[in-house]
């Protein structure tokens, strides 16, 4: 491509200024400091202080969380499956740091392939649809939990997802409920644990972005533990038997966004990447 | 000028190696894009759209056979924009940059920013990340 209408000496005599950011506060609503969280005496979130805790005195996971660094790619330090704790979940590929990747049947591994070699194309996300489970787990963009004694809300900013996980003592639908893309959620606290049973899922689901599938068949357990009020562990166990040979778990981590807000993100309002895709 | 954009690259690594969000993952980059096509274009900024699921913006550049060629250029999500610091007129219409990046596989004007780098030096992040 030739140069239009500046001249490469004026770039070559300008200083390279690259523009560095330092504040982690999104430009949009004036910082406000939330409310249920321990503070320093500077009046910083104090992100190693004992987690905070609702008026019964269970852990409170209210927040705007982020994942942590190590959940983008696969880690050559990932220890974690080690010393009995589950290999954490990456983005791209749920069973990075599984010693034998996730234990896929033959179908579902040939159906993983091709999605890679398509490109990744047909990804829900990518047409403006929910994102697969674990993806909305493990995506760049934060999510917030807003927790209330009967229900756990967890807002996506990513595709503007919702999950609801209902705390109030119901059972899970029957076998002929209708499927959903986030499938039905309720939750019991063990301990300081928020152990959550989720079923109900539609098929074809896409675990991650290279598309692992998740199946009708799908239950899946997760265990929150909010270590301290800044870091929360999430213990995902899937049991597909449709589409993997054995129930597998693995580990998400995330960090709070001290007093961060959600920022809007209305996927179809100038969707234009599916015209470029190969048919 | 390759000397330059090396030197982008190094403090790039560095501005991505924080604790904010980072790129955008709506679309695979595989999806649109081919690392085979590789793009430099030198123009001047039509339009910014600051919208989902990617923000965009075109820039009018002279084309091999001196007309005038609009390219459409996609950048990560408004969102992790605002994240890394950018404001609404941290690109606008009138300015000169040089986009350095991937062409769509299926547009021959469409391009994914790796790097954007205004007049002034400045190098703004984009959030490309190429799988």
């Amino acid at each position: 491509m030739t140069a239009a209408s500046i001249t490469r000496a004026r770039w070559t005599t300008s200083l390279l200024v690259t523009w560095l950011v330092t504040s982690s506060v999104s430009a949009q609503w004036a910082p406000h400091p939330a409310g249920n969280v321990p503070r320093t005496e500077k009046g910083d979130v104090d992100l190693a202080a004992p987690a905070p805790r609702m008026p019964d005195g269970t852990p409170d996971l209210s927040g705007v969380w982020q994942r942590a660094s190590d959940s983008e790619d696969a880690s050559e330090s990932d220890d974690s499956g080690n010393d009995g704790d589950p290999p954490l979940a990456t983005f791209f590929d749920l069973g990075a740091n599984l010693d034998d990747g996730l234990p896929m049947r033959d179908w579902a591994r040939e159906l993983r392939d091709q999605r890679v070699a398509d490109g990744m194309k047909d990804n829900p996300d990518a047409h403006c649809l929910p994102l697969g489970f674990m993806q909305f787990h493990l995506h760049p963009q934060p999510r917030k939990i807003v927790q209330t004694p009967e229900l756990i809300v967890i807002l996506y900013e990513a595709n503007y997802g919702v999950r609801q996980i209902f705390t109030d003592g119901r059972s899970l639908p029957g076998d002929d409920a209708l499927p959903w893309w986030y499938g039905y959620s309720v939750g019991r606290w063990e301990g300081d644990t928020l152990i959550v049973e989720s079923t109900g899922f539609r098929d074809g689901g896409w675990l991650d972005v290279q598309g692992s599938p998740l199946t009708d068949e799908a239950k899946i357990v997760e265990r929150f533990r909010r270590l301290d009020t800044g870091h929360m562990q999430i213990d995902v166990t899937i049991d597909d038997p449709k589409a993997y040979t054995e129930p597998f778990t693995v580990r998400v981590t995330h960090e709070l966004m001290p007093d961060d807000e959600l920022i809007e993100f209305i996927c179809l309002e100038n969707e234009q990447s599916t015209l470029h895709f190969d048919e | 000028m390759r000397k330059r954009f090396a030197a982008a690259t190094a403090v790039s690594l560095m501005c991505s190696a924080g604790s904010l969000p980072e790129a955008d993952a709506h679309h695979a980059f595989a999806a649109e894009f081919s690392r085979d096509l590789p793009i430099e274009v030198t123009g001047t900024v039509s339009k910014v759209e600051w919208m989902n699921p990617h923000a965009r913006f075109y820039i009018e550049a002279t084309g091999e056979d001196g007309e005038t060629v609009l390219w459409n250029f996609e950048l990560t999500s408004p969102n992790v924009l605002m994240r890394r610091g950018w404001k609404r007129d941290s690109l606008k219409p009138g300015d000169k940059v040089i986009v350095s990046g991937w062409r769509a596989r299926n547009a021959p004007h469409v391009g994914n920013a790796g790097k954007v780098m205004l007049e002034d030096g400045r190098e703004l992040f984009t959030g490309t990340v190429t799988d």
